[in-house]
């Protein structure tokens, strides 16, 4: 029985599988004032496979650009910069959160609503591109 | 060769003397957890220090200053509309922590959002900001003189980066942001790192503590 199993799971992961060795869980979207065009979008990375990997960027149909960001602190003030990738390390997780790095997202087109759904398109490095259903909240979830 | 006898003893006795230290430390680290876990607002309760005042616009266009919140108790913090990670999180906070606030407390307390960036947080715009969060928060803001005096009575500083080569109007205003607690008699009594901010119940409690304490 437990073969069957593994071997089904085994055979989903191969079926679904692409070739993108990144796992995304619970993405999200701040929801921001109407006035606001710029947002981020947090989650978390798991990288498995055995090297690490690259978030380089993406795009989404919302908003004019998607850019991966770290938040900075300097002499206690806090600020952003754009970088060319997130890393991933191989096996490992990595958490984007509020204060630390993030998904930018640029020239939000129109705003957006709490609980609906983004779609964002991440390229990564190896892999290719994946797309991930973001959920707009207006609160960093517990 | 003979030893001599201190020699011998040398190593074990400071072995000995090492274990004794380190149970010493241990029991000091550990010594009673309670008086730890109150928060610290109620040690710093005993020396408060009176807040600077500060001379500002609300997001209304009425001149405000912090002396006439006199009797309710004031949280504030710094940031600027164009923000999209640090400070959608504060005020999100924020609202975490007035809902953790009794019902009783919380129309005493009058949360405030700082811009300092009035070269493009027009009251208007700040006004759209600060309510999409919560009706009762109130954005202020200045010009560069009278941020700048405020953020400096604060312990508070931002500078506004490079603008992209293409657009003056995109930048980012690095900024520091905790956020402060001014008692109802006018008294800085906590400055909280933005990583606490998550804390609504603590703060809460914080908040409480000091808005009815003066009715004492």
């Amino acid at each position: 029985m437990k073969i069957i199993v593994l071997s089904f799971f085994l055979g989903a992961s191969w079926v679904l599988g692409s070739e993108v060795p990144l796992k995304v869980e619970s993405p999200w979207v701040f929801a921001v004032p109407p006035g606001a065009k710029d947002t981020a979008a947090f989650m978390t990375f798991v990288n498995t496979s055995t090297v690490p990997v690259r978030v380089t960027g993406g795009k989404t149909d919302v908003a004019a650009r998607v850019a991966p960001m770290i938040t900075t602190k300097t002499e206690g003030r806090m600020g952003m910069k754009d970088v060319p990738y997130l890393e991933v390390p191989a096996g490992g997780r990595v958490t984007l959160a509020p204060g630390g790095d993030h998904i930018m997202i640029y020239g939000l087109k129109a705003p957006l609503k709490p609980g609906q759904n983004v779609p964002l398109v991440l390229t990564v490095k190896p892999g290719g591109t994946m797309t991930i259903n973001a959920l707009v909240l207006r609160r960093e979830p517990k | 060769m003979s030893v001599p006898p201190w020699k011998k003893f040398a190593f074990p006795v400071f072995l000995l003397l090492l274990i004794a230290l380190g149970i010493a430390g241990a029991r000091l680290a550990m010594r009673d957890p309670q008086a730890h876990a109150h928060s610290a607002v109620e040690q710093l309760l005993f020396k408060p220090v009176e807040a600077f005042n500060f001379q500002l616009t609300d997001h209304n266009g009425q001149p405000v200053e912090l002396k006439q919140f006199r009797g309710k108790t004031v949280f504030f913090a710094f940031g600027f509309t164009h923000c999209p990670s640090i400070c959608p999180a504060t005020l999100s906070h924020f609202t975490a922590i007035k809902e953790a606030l009794p019902a009783d407390v919380r129309d005493k307390v009058q949360f405030l959002f700082i811009s300092v960036d009035p070269q493009r947080d027009s009251l208007e715009r700040l006004k759209d900001y600060v309510t999409f969060y919560d009706p009762a928060f109130l954005g202020l803001t200045g010009d560069a003189t009278a941020l700048l005096g405020t953020a400096y009575k604060f312990k508070a500083s931002y500078t506004k980066e490079k603008p992209e080569a293409n657009d003056p109007q995109i930048y980012n205003v690095d900024h520091t942001a905790d956020a402060y607690l001014i008692g109802p008699d006018g008294r800085w009594m906590m400055s909280y790192p933005f990583e606490e901010l998550p804390k609504a119940q603590s703060i809460a409690g914080d908040i409480a503590k000091v808005a009815t304490r003066s009715e004492r």
